[in-house]
């Protein structure tokens, strides 16, 4: 569906896209994870169209976006970090205009505009000018004019920027639901939304891809030991050296002791080996309660700070 | 083609949701009926063709400015540039349509003039084939230097400095005209002083003759003469359009060149 290949961009002597290549397949939902500066913007803005990569090729649905960009093009919905919006034009008349733009037939423009102010609930705010809306509502009046046109493949540059927390889980729901029938890049810096969503996973650093996978297996292969984090009210010495007798533990540390004998332990473990039971058991035997148990699975934080920040940022629970 | 339809219509109608549209109304129609009248009341007769050569000699130093500074450095302030070139229409249909949308600006400002010619018609005053020629001369200067604004506009995102690369242009053709006799001349007896070519005074004359003609030749307004006394030709509206496809062409690859190299 998007084939992206050896893409280099350079700004002057800045290199912001370094030979990257991936694809994305059909029906997909595919995430695009990387700290500020890495080069995710560009990326989206040159496979859209907007930009000309220095080298590499990018083709959609096997158009190629700068041999035949009309074709591409035509394929591509488009919400830019900022949603590009005529300040001037109420939501309604910006998204005629988008549809008269993007080559909506006549006697459809009515019924999709209807459809796309529905999905993304601005019916409401129809008539207001886009001045005058807030954050939240501009952010949907441009995802609701990447959606015109019913183009195939749907880039997001941030969807859920500058929404409030019910919005948030709804922008979710729907790009979920339209996953199932457009193939979608998201880009994201707010990782539990990515693991969320997202089938599969680019992570981009510096220009460079850092790993892509989906969020499961980048879990499973960047976790060397699984953790365990255990709350226990008990003496610190005698916890730690009971819970190193547990087969399959390898190690364990309080790394918190808190007010009234309450200590936090990390307990390290052989990943094929489930110690939860064992843990529990030794506890009760001891009369030590746990207050709290929980594992430490790296989450897509740990792997993104991991691959994208200095060694000892991965190691942060 | 609909695209290009499209963006000239939103264009058009974006200069009637802000002040600006009215401002450049209110001082075209308040100048033409300055000049109508005082010719009136000083010389007993109307002249709207020659109202609208005043206007272009020294008005269009400030309206065209106006009317094409926010054409591309105001997508590109707002990031709207953004959904045009995503969009399936190619550079060259976001320029005409832009230039278009501007165009019909002006041809409603223009058109606001009949009134002019509508009173002098009703008062039976002189009508005659040079004011069709001053319109058409009017409409084609316009045309071009319109261009030559949506030109400027895609240089920069900041839209006075839009404008004041526009009013620098358009000056400076009207400027290179006041001086192209002077400079002329200037050239001639500099050569005939150095004399270092050894050249005859006939000759001096025809190198001096030939810079005034040269600085004489980009400057649209020179054009104009001809048809402003009812003389039709083909050639000044052809250098017009010219001019306008000119400055088209080179704001379109502006912003191909920026795609290249942006940031």
């Amino acid at each position: 569906m998007i084939e992206i290949r050896n893409l280099t961009k350079y700004y002057g002597d800045n290199c912001a896209v370094n030979d990257i290549s991936f694809t994305v397949n059909k029906g997909e939902i595919l995430g695009f994870l990387g700290p500020n500066g890495a080069g995710k913007t560009t990326t989206m803005n040159i496979l859209t169209g907007y930009l000309s990569a220095t080298s590499g090729k990018v083709t959609i649905n096997g158009h190629d976006i700068l041999e035949e960009p009309q074709e591409a093009k035509k394929t591509i919905g488009y919400l830019p970090e900022n949603p590009p919006l005529y300040l001037d034009m109420t939501a309604l008349e910006y998204l005629k205009f988008v549809a008269e733009l993007k080559g909506v037939p006549r006697a459809e423009r009515a019924k999709q505009i209807g459809e796309v102010m529905r999905l993304v609930r601005i019916t409401d705010m129809a008539n207001r000018l886009c001045k005058n809306l807030s954050k939240g509502y501009r952010q949907r009046v441009g995802f609701a004019q990447a959606l015109l046109g019913n183009p195939d493949v749907l880039v997001l540059d941030e969807p859920t920027i500058g929404l409030d927390p019910k919005q948030i889980i709804e922008i979710r729901n729907l790009i979920r639901d339209l996953g199932k029938r457009h193939t979608i890049i998201l880009s994201s810096h707010i990782l539990p939304e990515v693991q969320a969503i997202c089938e599969r996973v680019v992570i981009i650093n510096k220009g460079i891809i850092a790993a892509i996978d989906t969020p499961e297996n980048l879990s499973r292969s960047f976790s060397k030991a699984s953790r365990l984090q255990v709350l226990v009210q008990g003496p610190a010495k005698e916890l730690t050296t009971k819970l190193r007798t547990i087969p399959g533990v390898k190690n364990a540390e309080v790394v918190l002791e808190k007010e009234g004998g309450i200590q936090q332990l990390v307990l390290e473990s052989d990943p094929e080996v489930d110690v939860r039971k064992s843990v529990f058991f030794v506890l009760a035997d001891n009369r030590w309660p746990i207050l709290e148990m929980r594992s430490l699975d790296p989450t897509l934080e740990d792997i993104f700070l991991q691959v994208t920040g200095p060694q000892t940022a991965g190691r942060r629970s | 083609m609909h695209r290009i339809q499209a963006i000239a219509r939103r264009d058009f109608l974006s200069y009637y949701k802000s002040p600006i549209g009215y401002v450049i109304l209110a001082i075209f129609v308040l100048v033409n009926g300055f000049l109508f009248s005082s010719n009136l009341l000083s010389y007993r007769y109307a002249d709207v063709g020659g109202q609208l050569m005043a206007i272009s000699s020294i008005l269009f130093l400030i309206i065209i400015p106006l009317m094409t500074m926010r054409t591309f450095s105001e997508e590109r302030r707002n990031g709207t540039e953004t959904l045009l070139l995503t969009s399936p229409a190619s550079v060259a249909e976001v320029v005409i349509g832009k230039y278009l949308g501007t165009l019909y600006m002006f041809l409603t400002m223009t058109a606001s003039s009949l009134i002019f010619l509508v009173i002098t018609v009703l008062f039976d005053g002189n009508v005659d084939i040079k004011i069709l020629g001053s319109y058409i001369g009017f409409i084609f200067l316009g045309a071009a230097y319109l261009a030559i604004g949506v030109f400027a506009s895609s240089v920069t995102e900041n839209q006075v400095i839009a404008a004041v690369i526009t009013f620098s242009i358009i000056f400076g053709l009207m400027l290179a005209d006041g001086i192209a006799s002077i400079a002329g001349s200037m050239m001639s007896t500099f050569l005939g002083n150095v004399n270092l070519f050894g050249l005859t005074d006939l000759q001096l004359d025809k190198i001096g003759q030939a810079i005034t003609d040269g600085l004489r030749w980009p400057n649209p307004t020179t054009r104009l003469a001809n048809l402003e006394s009812g003389i039709f030709e083909l050639s000044p509206l052809l250098f017009f359009l010219s001019l306008a496809a000119l400055f088209l062409f080179l704001t379109g690859r502006i912003i191909e060149k920026r795609r290249w190299s942006q940031k």
